[in-house]
């Protein structure tokens, strides 16, 4: 349990360094690009503390959920995002621009991975 | 997300694997990664490339909500049923549940919906149902029954619970300063793709567990920093050629 502490120890002063150091936005909408952001903090956190506890943790198995929650979070927050650029058009502004310069179906799909991500 | 995977892979391929071409190609385009935490990549790509294809299909695309809740089952039961691969069946919803949230966007913006699914009851319901589902889990005849059963409260573990975090993010957000969480979210990809080789070259010590979160937040952030650059180059690139 020293390791889970310590994790969240770590976080929790850099957490109070930040914030001291930093203003907080007002009116943050559910799903808009910083409360995105943050939800994909939290996401990542739980998977890292999950293979974190599973390799310092001594069979401790209280942590092995927050990876595949953290997962479900990334998943929803890559359709979530995925979609919404596709519906913006900046999916198909890669895609026409690959296409248009002769590149392959392969590579354009490529970037536009790479471009949502 | 495969360029990023792509260039770590070309640096630290060489020191976790022995060279064989093929394996390495499936790797670096995340058709079947190498990396111990890999799956999660090419489970992506898999959803990426269905996504692709249903928004080019029109009459795909006019259903999407259906379609995509149809996958979500389909793919369930491939992974649960046939294949057997528990940490992928837990997860064929998630994307669906994603997809709903930006295609109903409008809706949620309405205020008389947003009383109803943004608020601390709704967190507290999909908490609740989650940490329901884990003690349900605990019983052995479930615990022990690795099969359709056990993968359908994993299910209802890990989604209800996800959700109830993504809105007590929200929640916290709008009272506290959670910017600590906005950075690591910028760079929580790198994060995720750098974190495990660490983990493996560490020493199980109190002292290495320290070395731990230096290193791997370190080198997540100047690694975030990288790609950020070589994205920028490569958008002035595309839109050259657009020119």
């Amino acid at each position: 349990m020293v390791y889970a502490i310590l994790f969240a120890g770590l976080i929790i002063i850099v957490g109070a360094i930040i914030s001291l150091t930093t203003t907080r936005r007002e009116n943050i909408n559910f799903l808009d690009k910083d409360s995105t952001d943050m939800m994909k903090g939290m996401a990542i956190l739980c998977v890292v503390l999950c293979h974190y506890m599973g390799t310092f943790g001594q069979g401790i198995t209280v942590f092995t959920p927050l990876g595949g929650i953290g997962v479900a979070i990334f998943l929803i927050l890559s359709a979530y995002g995925l979609n919404e650029s596709w519906n913006q058009g900046g999916v198909r502004l890669v895609e026409k621009t690959y296409y248009s310069s002769g590149y392959s179906l392969c590579n354009s799909t490529m970037f536009s991975i790479l471009d949502i991500s | 997300m495969v360029i990023p995977y792509a260039i770590v892979q070309c640096f630290l391929y060489w020191t976790f694997h022995k060279f064989n071409l093929g394996k390495f190609l499936l790797d670096i385009f995340c058709i079947k990664p190498l990396y111990m935490n890999g799956w999660y990549l090419s489970y992506l790509v898999l959803w990426y490339i269905l996504f692709y294809i249903i928004n080019k299909i029109t009459f795909f695309k006019q259903r999407k909500v259906r379609i995509f809740f149809l996958l979500s089952i389909i793919l369930f039961i491939i992974y649960s049923i046939v294949l057997k691969d528990s940490l992928r069946a837990e997860q064929s919803f998630s994307f669906f549940v994603g997809i709903i949230l930006s295609e109903k966007k409008k809706m949620l913006s309405d205020n008389d919906t947003k009383k109803i699914f943004l608020n601390l009851k709704t967190m507290t319901v999909f908490l609740v149902v989650g940490i329901a589902f884990l003690g349900l889990k605990q019983i052995p005849s479930i615990h022990e029954n690795t099969t359709f059963v056990f993968d359908i409260v994993q299910l209802l573990i890990k989604l209800p619970t996800g959700l109830g975090i993504m809105e007590l993010t929200w929640f916290l957000s709008k009272k506290i300063n959670m910017k600590i969480f906005l950075y690591i979210g910028l760079f929580g990809f790198e994060l995720y793709i750098i974190h495990g080789y660490i983990l493996e070259k560490v020493p199980l010590t109190l002292n290495g567990a320290i070395a731990f979160m230096i290193i791997a937040f370190d080198s997540a952030i100047i690694y975030h920093l990288f790609v950020k650059k070589i994205s920028r180059y490569m958008k002035r690139v595309i839109l050259k050629r657009n020119i």
